[in-house]
């Protein structure tokens, strides 16, 4: 259900603009919070920005499984 | 249980061990016995029958009886970035600092850079003093298991909660975005002078006299479909400089806010009602309280104290935070 951390869609996901309906309010500030870092495009703060968001997705896999299939569109649950 | 109780009755309440939060006068925190709780300083609270100020009674949250473990501690402010790690696997974290202190600077400022922030729900407030004694009177924390008080730390209650049962935080922000420019910051702070205006640089406070105003109205950053505010605290048009209650950060977009169109009071009311949620917890800000002159009016069925600022994983101002158990 979640991607691997060299899948291109976390790229995208936190150095892209696109809007997201997301539920959970640790999903929206966790993923404003990573993409302000991936917004500084250095390979360091980008893979800094993967490993946040994917470390996050991991831990709460339960809690944030709507979200994951909203941003992760395609996947199966 | 999520009401304002007398003295005797937060005694008998700690007594039981139920994981309890308080929030009240210093005096009658002071007199509580030790036991498994946190507290902090606040006279002014959403009771049951409306906005309330008052320091004969406490303000207690009462976890329900499916709570199985809870732990408070004392955070010094070179130990905050650890309260991630001390996340409970399944629970959730209640968290309280003193206005002003250098606790709640370093939360407000450094919080979203630490490791782990965001994997579990982190909810609480900051506490403060009747508006009379500001300056004269230190906002205060405790630490019911040993009792400590303290102006300078973060009161933490880590609570454990049995398989299947998940805390979710959330919040009513009755403001959004308006219209208007687009206003960035080229660096962190609870203090500018300067920003971006639509990518102009411009002194912040000039733009605000220039354009008239209303600061009572915060800065609105668009979190992904979550609306969180920036309070002012001051704009300072002889020293050119703005203060916030919480921090601006780099790389956001801020707004000011778009005026409501209605009383506060109702619509508090309206999208409480339309949240159905009747949360464990509940927290509102004390601009709330002042600026849509909430005493005595009830907002929907949340009660809980009125706070000087509030968490919800991050320091918020002008917002309605509350948990609840699924």
């Amino acid at each position: 259900m979640i991607p691997p951390k060299n899948d291109p869609r976390w790229k995208q996901l936190v150095s892209g603009n696109e809007q997201f309906a997301i539920k959970g309010l640790a999903v929206r500030m966790m993923l404003t919070r990573a993409r302000l870092m991936g917004a500084r495009r250095d390979t360091k703060s980008l893979q800094e920005a993967i490993d946040t968001a994917h470390d996050f997705f991991v831990k709460n896999l339960d809690a944030a499984r709507d979200d994951i299939r909203t941003l992760f569109a395609g996947e199966k649950p | 249980m999520n009401t304002l109780v007398s003295i005797s009755e937060a005694k008998r309440l700690v007594a039981e061990g139920r994981p309890l939060l308080f929030a009240g006068d210093e005096g009658l925190l002071k007199a509580l016995p030790t036991g498994r709780w946190i507290g902090g300083t606040i006279p002014y609270f959403m009771a049951n029958d409306g906005g309330k100020k008052t320091a004969e009674e406490l303000f207690v949250t009462s976890l329900p009886d499916f709570v199985l473990e809870g732990t408070s501690k004392l955070y010094a402010p070179a130990q905050l970035s650890q309260i991630p790690a001390d996340y409970p696997e399944n629970g959730v974290s209640f968290i309280i600092m003193p206005a002003a202190s250098r606790a709640a600077g370093d939360f407000a400022q450094h919080c979203v850079s630490w490791k782990g922030l965001f994997d579990r729900p982190l909810v609480g407030w900051i506490s403060g003093v009747d508006l009379n004694d500001l300056g004269k009177v230190m906002p205060k924390v405790f630490n019911g298991a040993t009792g400590e008080s303290s102006e300078n730390a973060a009161a933490v209650l880590h609570v454990k909660l049995p398989k299947g049962r998940v805390a979710k935080v959330d919040i009513i922000n009755l403001f959004t975005q308006g219209d208007g420019d687009a206003i960035t910051f080229d660096r962190d702070g609870l203090d500018v002078t300067d920003c971006f205006v639509n990518g102009e640089r411009r002194n912040l406070a000039e733009y605000l006299g220039e354009r008239k105003i209303d600061t009572r109205l915060p800065l609105v950053a668009d979190y992904q479909g979550a609306m969180v505010n920036v309070a002012f605290q001051g704009v300072d048009a002889v020293a050119k400089r703005t203060s916030f209650y919480a921090p601006v950060f780099q790389g956001v977009t801020y707004r000011l806010a778009r005026a409501l169109s209605e009383d506060y009071a109702v619509a508090f009311q309206k999208e409480a009602t339309a949240r159905a949620a009747s949360p464990v917890f509940a927290c509102n800000c004390i601009l709330n309280y002042l600026y849509g002159s909430l005493e005595g009016k009830r907002t929907g069925n949340m009660t809980g104290p009125i706070t000087f600022g509030e968490v919800a994983y991050m320091l918020l101002n002008q917002t309605m935070v509350y948990v609840d158990f699924e």
